[in-house]
């Protein structure tokens, strides 16, 4: 480090401009980390919070079962009786547009659950799904519209009018706050026709959601085929495209880091050739030489990450409120991780030219 | 008087395209403690090469050298490396400092390198920088020092290792003749109070005054000065 740090201090103009670089790097991972993160929250977070381990749908149906899915509600009673199933409840949903009496327009997921099923959410106010007819819960991003327990919501075009009873956490699906509502008033709205309601109406859902200990022994049961949670975010509309693109740009970024950091160190060992033949004739091993270049590598990838990684840190912490971005600091740690190691790793092809540096050169020019 | 420096009937042959060059021709070599001995020569006669083999930097096609009592033939890489940090001090024509250093931190560097630098070290370098009179430059760094003063300090870096031998190649090349005779005087005075061998190249023929023995080297063969040279 002797040298190391005498050399940091004597060109840091030059460690300063390649510091930044990383600082930058690492001010975007934590970003790209909070964006991501937040996409899947915004995406998923309702399905992720439910306590289902698998979902059934409809066999025929292999993407966007949650939009194109229906089964029949009798389908539960086959499920519970498979082997490993501890329970199974029906599940409706759609995306619709609605309105609250005060006015209010927005977007929501419906999901429709019989009351009484592991599929209620927690509730953080109020009543559960179903406490008075076609009472509902919300989650919040539709109290912070101003809607709350007791407003009345008319679903657009339909018409059926909901009576907010109770709320929930932070949950969202399909980018849009969810509406809990009964599975019967879900099934009025899927029926999609103002009016008399065909009690064949009554026999569907989306999916059936289930239960069960390890892993499901037959995942082909009454005409429907069960996916885990996890695999069913990729059913749901949009995730896969965000969350590959999210990850396309992160490696990228890491990718990116790491050659900038190799290169610079390339022309920075290329520069210093010179002075590694005279430490080397001074009787330095190539060891120490190249012990100390990684040191002063790993002082400025640390020293960048740490500043840059604060300010992309204190940047996410003021998104606005709304913002799909969520700050977890698992991912971003592993980001800074990969940013250091990556960094290390380019930086070290560069320095392994060290070894062949030979003493012989400082002789000079003349030898 | 016991030899600090030994070189037996070295040959060292250089590949140059299709042919080889012999470097250095049967050369023998003994240069006692505390000797100046300077090498003159004309360009391309072998002088850099023989400092390159009687310092580790390469071996020698044929022949022995001997450093400090140790035998350098058939040694590892890592036993070079030692045998440069332990016995051996260089000072090149160019690139003799690191940029990034004070004077003081260039002497430092050596007993960091070998072993860390404790308390003593420091002492040797303030006082060793006393002695090539550079106490008032010890902490600049290389870019604010005249070429002179680059010298001394790249001699008192050189010393500090408390090397058997000193190879000091065209000391003199980028000065101008008072500072030139200043740094040989140097040398000489160095050797003497040291006792480290001390072999310099040359072109200089005006400061060889300073020195104890002077040999000729041409087309890679050592021999004596013709007395008509000096003058
Ligand atoms: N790397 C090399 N490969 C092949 N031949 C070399 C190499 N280095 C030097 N030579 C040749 O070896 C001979 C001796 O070179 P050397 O550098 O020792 O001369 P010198 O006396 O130091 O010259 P100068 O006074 O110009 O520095 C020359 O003929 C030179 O061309
Ligand atoms: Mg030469």
């Amino acid at each position: 480090m002797f040298l190391a740090l005498r050399e940091l201090r004597f060109a840091r103009g030059r460690f300063l401009l390649m510091g930044s670089v990383v600082a930058l790097m690492a001010a975007l991972s934590v970003i790209l980390s909070g964006l991501s993160s937040g996409l899947v929250d915004h995406g998923v977070s309702g399905l992720r919070d439910m306590r289902a381990d698998s979902f059934a749908f409809d066999e025929s149906v292999t993407s966007d079962q949650f939009s194109r899915s229906t089964v029949d509600v009798a389908a539960v009673a086959a499920w519970k009786d498979a082997k490993g199933v501890t329970d199974a409840a029906p599940v409706g949903s759609a995306l619709v547009h609605a309105e609250s009496d005060a006015g209010v327009q927005f977007s929501a997921a419906l999901f429709g659950i019989t009351e009484g099923s592991f599929l209620e959410p927690d509730l953080v106010d109020g009543d559960s799904v179903g406490a008075r007819e076609n009472g509902v819960v919300i989650s919040d991003g539709i109290a912070a519209d101003g809607i709350g327990i007791g407003d009345v919501i008319t679903i657009d075009r339909i018409g059926t009018e909901l009576t907010v009873v109770g709320t929930t956490g932070s949950a969202s699906y399909g980018h849009v706050a969810i509406v809990y509502l009964p599975l019967a008033t879900w099934q009025e709205v899927a029926y999609g026709i103002p009016g008399e309601v065909p009690s064949s109406a009554y026999e569907i859902a989306t999916a059936i959601a289930l239960q069960h200990d390890g892993e499901l022994a037959d995942t082909e049961v009454a005409g429907t085929a069960a996916i885990s949670k996890q695999e069913s975010f990729n059913a749901s509309p949009g995730y896969e495209a965000e969350t590959s693109t999210m990850l396309l740009i992160q490696v990228f970024l890491y990718v990116i880091s790491a050659l900038v950091v190799g290169a610079f160190f390339t022309v920075w060992t290329v520069q210093r050739q010179p002075e590694i033949a005279l430490l080397k004739a001074m009787g330095a091993s190539s060891g120490y030489v190249v012990r100390d270049a990684l040191a002063q590598v790993l002082v400025v990838l640390l020293g960048a990450t740490a500043l840059g990684g604060a300010a992309g840190w204190a940047l996410g912490a003021a998104m606005p409120e709304g913002m799909p971005f969520v700050l977890e600091t698992i991912p971003v740690l592993t980001g800074f991780a990969l940013i250091i190691v990556l960094g290390a790793a380019g930086a070290l092809v560069a320095i392994r030219q060290i070894t062949r540096v030979d003493p012989l050169t400082a002789l000079g020019g003349a030898r | 008087m016991t030899a600090a420096l030994t070189l037996t009937d070295v040959t060292l042959t250089l590949p140059a395209g299709d042919e080889t060059v012999t470097a250095l021709d049967h050369v023998s070599l003994e240069v006692a403690k505390g000797e100046l001995l300077a090498i003159v020569g004309p360009s391309g006669s072998g002088k850099s090469s023989l400092l390159a083999v009687a310092g580790a930097l390469m071996p020698p096609t044929s022949g022995s050298v001997v450093v400090g009592g140790q035998e350098l033939t058939g040694a590892s890489r890592t036993r070079l490396s030692r045998i440069r940090g332990d016995l051996i001090g260089f000072v090149f024509q160019s690139t003799n400092l690191l940029p990034s250093l004070t004077a003081r931190d260039q002497l430092l560097m050596v007993p960091h390198m070998a072993s860390g630098i404790r308390a003593e070290h420091r002492a040797k370098a303030d006082e060793l920088l006393a002695s090539v009179g550079m106490s008032h430059r010890a902490d600049r760094r290389p870019a604010q020092l005249s070429g002179g003063e680059r010298q001394r300090v790249g001699i008192a870096r050189a010393l500090m290792g408390d090397p058997q031998v000193l190879l000091v190649d065209e000391p003199t090349s980028a000065l101008d003749h008072a500072r030139a005779d200043e740094v040989v005087a140097l040398l000489a005075e160095r050797a003497h109070a040291t006792g480290t061998a001390c072999v310099m190249v040359t072109h200089d023929l005006e400061v060889l005054t300073h020195t104890d023995r002077v040999l000729r080297m041409h087309d890679g063969v050592l021999g004596a000065l013709p007395a008509a040279v000096l003058g």
